[in-house]
């Protein structure tokens, strides 16, 4: 059923083009519909498995403890004591897993177990001034029990899987004395380090390093979204000079309820989409075109022109951004104006000309969204012209000969031919660009800084904020009293609705995956 | 036949001329940043739209002015560019490998968790990050920002892991018919037969710093301690962009010479990166 429905339509070229566009969009929601249903379908099996494996473990688990002999039921006790106990050969292997439990057991009597117990309310104790009269006596801090506890769950985690693994140990090399088969040396120990294990010692220390910089901090935040971290009705809950608390689903009811956010959550979501589906198409389309103009077989130079382009991009993008801010600035007075004004004055003869081009000293929304876009066209066309640059040059020339003998022109050729090419390749990419234009923090923060702020939204995000800009403005640069709780949901809602759109990638490079005819 | 030329002459005549102008449009800006950092009035505001006299002072006063230690912050982001990037690099290579090249269990799954981890907005996870390397005081410290940058950027696999794909899996075998392990499979083998993704790499894991502003906005608070990019961004806020836009232009230019230089060598990598990623899925 697959393969007729998810070849992308456009390629029937019987049909007029507004109808294969039509198609096509269709194609994609009723696509996307069909991956979402089948993912929510999936979940209960995909809960049930998991209960099912956790079950089949702990079935494990008393097998062994049964069946074992007492070398085997003491590591329950004591981890790698079924290897250790049997000879100097399984002694690295047996320290190592002693090791661990060791490491566990002191790292849960000093930071995990305290952090655990306060858990549940994230701290009781404030801290009081020292009796002494100097500083104070340290209380509870509600941001490190929460960051400590989740350290501490995902180390349960990782020490249970161990644990696990260690009966399985025991009980294999209990099995192979019975055998009589001789036990695994140091060497061959290593060997599977180097050979069968291969991929855990590779991803060792790069998952390690992901869980700790990312999934770690990644859950803190996710959690902060249910407590009242921030200024909640008049009262900081800034540790370590306060506690915060859990609450619940309260900072949700804040963001999307009758508030400043509530007020203002819709408008920047739409203006988000708006920005980023402007940003990547504008990118996209002109990028084309240039590029189609540059790889034009007659013009020369192609190399040099590419690089002109090429070099607006190499240029780090927080100096050209901030760069073209300076170059578009604006003064009331119109003899200091930014140079772009200037330039209007003094070469187009525009003598009085001076406008506010960015929109944020004057509060015109229009420019400023106009500005934006417009920035990001001349920051980020490059990048498309480079990428079907490429693509360009791999499209077979016999593909434009036999069409030329068919009799089709320039436009025909490019309906037909080039701009299904294109698409084929640059597909997926376009919607990881979209994706990415969700969350294009640097545009906006260097270009407009998320202005202008109107009369009317005074402690609202401005009118080209996007939602990470605001989250950044909640949280980073909120000064005195950042809104990390509502900053939280507001990044958990951004996650969802990259995700939404990320889902059409999957969909998207899969059916792409069916579709080898083309190559 | 003459219609025909004549119309080819015309055609690329309007494609010169659309190209010249926008060469224009498009470099300019730079033009003129180049040109500002030589400039003897230091504001950004001025009468004229290009410079009335040129001076080098502006180059001089990035390295002999001791309140903008700019020296100090090169030094810096060089230190951290050189840290991150050789632990990105290796990492990355890691994590390529085993998602490419080794038949796991979890492989599936941990490369579905990379795209979603990637869908988070980035500093979502900053203040945590911000707080637990406080708490180890990495905080306001270059190392700990080369490893903030570096020490997650296993997820970053994307390209290479599509390299390495391409490297025919029969060398691999062959060489395990000889005895050889995984491990020096991959060390002698599968690095340097992908030198070229390596150099990718390394140069892009050497360049991401010196253009990020947030996160080193947010773990760095002194002076002394900035990246360039934190650095020259208070050049260009609203109190110090009247005395200091020159000086930003001087520190830009001298910073955007080399990595433009990196870059134009690695535009072949970023074209591969984009079509032969989509073509892989």
């Amino acid at each position: 059923m697959e393969d007729n429905k998810t070849i992308p339509t456009w390629k029937q070229y019987n049909r007029p083009w507004y109808m294969r566009l039509g198609i096509a969009v269709w194609d994609y929601i009723k696509n996307v519909g069909l991956m979402l249903w089948s993912v929510i379908k999936a979940i209960p099996f995909k809960i049930w498995a998991l209960l099912l494996g956790i079950g089949h473990c702990f079935q494990g688990l008393w097998f062994r403890l049964v069946h074992g002999d007492w070398r085997t039921k003491m590591s329950y006790l004591i981890m790698g004591f079924g290897c250790f106990s049997r000879g100097p050969k399984q002694f690295l292997k047996g320290f190592l897993l002693f090791a661990v439990e060791a490491l566990f057991i002191v790292f849960m009597i000093f930071i995990g177990g305290p952090n655990l117990a306060k858990f549940g309310t994230l701290g009781e104790t404030l801290q009081r001034p020292n009796p002494n009269g100097y500083g104070f006596i340290d209380g509870d801090n509600s941001l490190s029990i929460l960051i400590f506890s989740v350290m501490t769950l995902m180390l349960m985690v990782f020490f249970i899987v161990v644990y696990i693994k260690n009966t399985k140990i025991a009980y294999d090399t209990q099995l192979r004395v019975e055998q009589g088969k001789p036990l695994s040396t140091p060497k061959q120990q290593l060997n599977y380090a180097l050979n069968d294990g291969y991929h855990i010692t590779v991803l060792a220390l790069p998952l390690f390093g992901i869980l700790l910089i990312t999934v770690l901090p990644l859950i803190c935040n996710i959690l902060v979204a249910f407590t009242n971290y921030g200024r909640v009705d008049g009262v900081s809950h800034y540790p370590p000079a306060a506690l915060f608390t859990w609450t619940g689903f309260d900072a949700f009811k804040v963001v999307f309820g009758d508030s400043a956010y509530g007020a203002a959550i819709w408008r920047v979501l739409g203006w988000t989409l708006v920005w980023a589906v402007f940003a990547t198409f504008t990118n996209f389309f002109f990028g084309m075109f240039l590029a189609m103009m540059i790889n034009k077989k007659t013009i020369k130079l192609k190399v040099l022109w590419r690089t002109c382009f090429v070099v607006v991009i190499a240029v780090p993008d927080f100096i050209t951004l901030l760069m073209m801010a300076n170059f578009f600035s604006y003064s009331s007075n119109t003899t200091l104006t930014g140079p772009f004004n200037k330039i209007l004055q003094q070469w187009f003869g525009m003598t009085d000309t001076n406008i506010d081009w960015a929109g944020t000293a004057t509060g015109s929304v229009w420019r400023a969204r106009m500005f934006v876009i417009v920035i990001n066209l001349w920051r980020g066309m490059p990048y498309t012209m480079l990428a079907t640059s490429g693509i360009l040059m791999n499209i077979p020339d016999e593909l434009y000969e036999s069409s030329r003998i068919d009799g089709a022109g320039p436009i025909r050729r490019f309906v037909s031919i080039t701009f299904p090419y294109i698409m084929f390749v640059m597909g997926p990419q376009l919607i990881t660009t979209f994706t990415g234009n969700i969350n294009n923090f640097n545009v906006i923060f260097f270009l407009t800084g998320g202005g202008p702020t109107l009369m009317s939204d005074i402690g609202q995000p401005g009118r080209t904020d996007l939602l990470v800009t605001w989250l950044y403005t909640l949280t980073v640069n909120k000064g005195q009293y950042p809104e990390y709780n509502y900053g939280a949901v507001i990044g958990l809602f951004t996650f969802i609705i990259t995700a939404f759109f990320a889902l059409i990638v999957f969909n998207s490079s899969k059916s792409i995956k069916q579709e080898d005819t083309f190559q | 036949m003459i219609g025909l030329r004549s119309k080819r002459i015309i055609s690329d005549t309007a494609i010169y001329v659309i190209l010249l102008v926008m060469v224009f449009v498009w470099l300019f800006p730079l033009v003129w940043m180049i040109l500002k950092a030589f400039d003897t009035n230091t504001g950004i505001s001025s009468i004229t739209i290009f410079p009335k006299e040129y001076t080098a002072e502006n180059f001089k006063l990035l390295f002999t002015d001791s309140n903008n230690p700019y020296g100090k912050w090169l030094i810096n982001t060089f230190v951290i560019a050189l840290i991150s990037c050789v632990v990105s690099t290796l990492l990355i290579l890691m994590v390529s490998f085993a998602l490419s090249r080794l038949r796991f269990k979890a492989r599936k799954k941990l490369m579905n968790i990379g795209l979603i981890l990637g869908l988070f907005p980035g500093f979502l996870s900053m203040i945590a990050l911000y707080y637990m390397f406080n708490q180890f005081e990495l905080t306001d410290n270059i190392v700990g920002l080369a490893l903030a940058y570096s020490l997650a950027s296993g997820t970053g696999y994307y390209i290479v892991k599509g390299f390495f794909d391409t490297v025919p899996i029969a060398i691999d075998e062959a060489a395990r018919i000889d005895g050889a392990t995984k491990n020096r499979i991959f060390w002698q083998m599968t690095i340097p037969l992908s030198k070229p993704i390596i150099v990718y790499t390394i140069l892009t894991s050497f360049i991401s710093p010196w253009c990020d502003f947030i996160m080193a906005s947010v773990f760095l608070s002194s002076p002394n301690n900035y990246t360039i990019a934190v650095g020259i961004r208070n050049w260009t806020t609203q109190t110090m962009v009247a005395e200091y836009f020159a000086r930003f232009c001087a520190g830009s230019v001298l910073i955007s010479v080399p990595i433009v230089i990196l870059f134009l060598f690695m535009q072949k990598f970023y074209i591969a990166g984009i079509t032969g990623g989509a073509a892989k899925g």
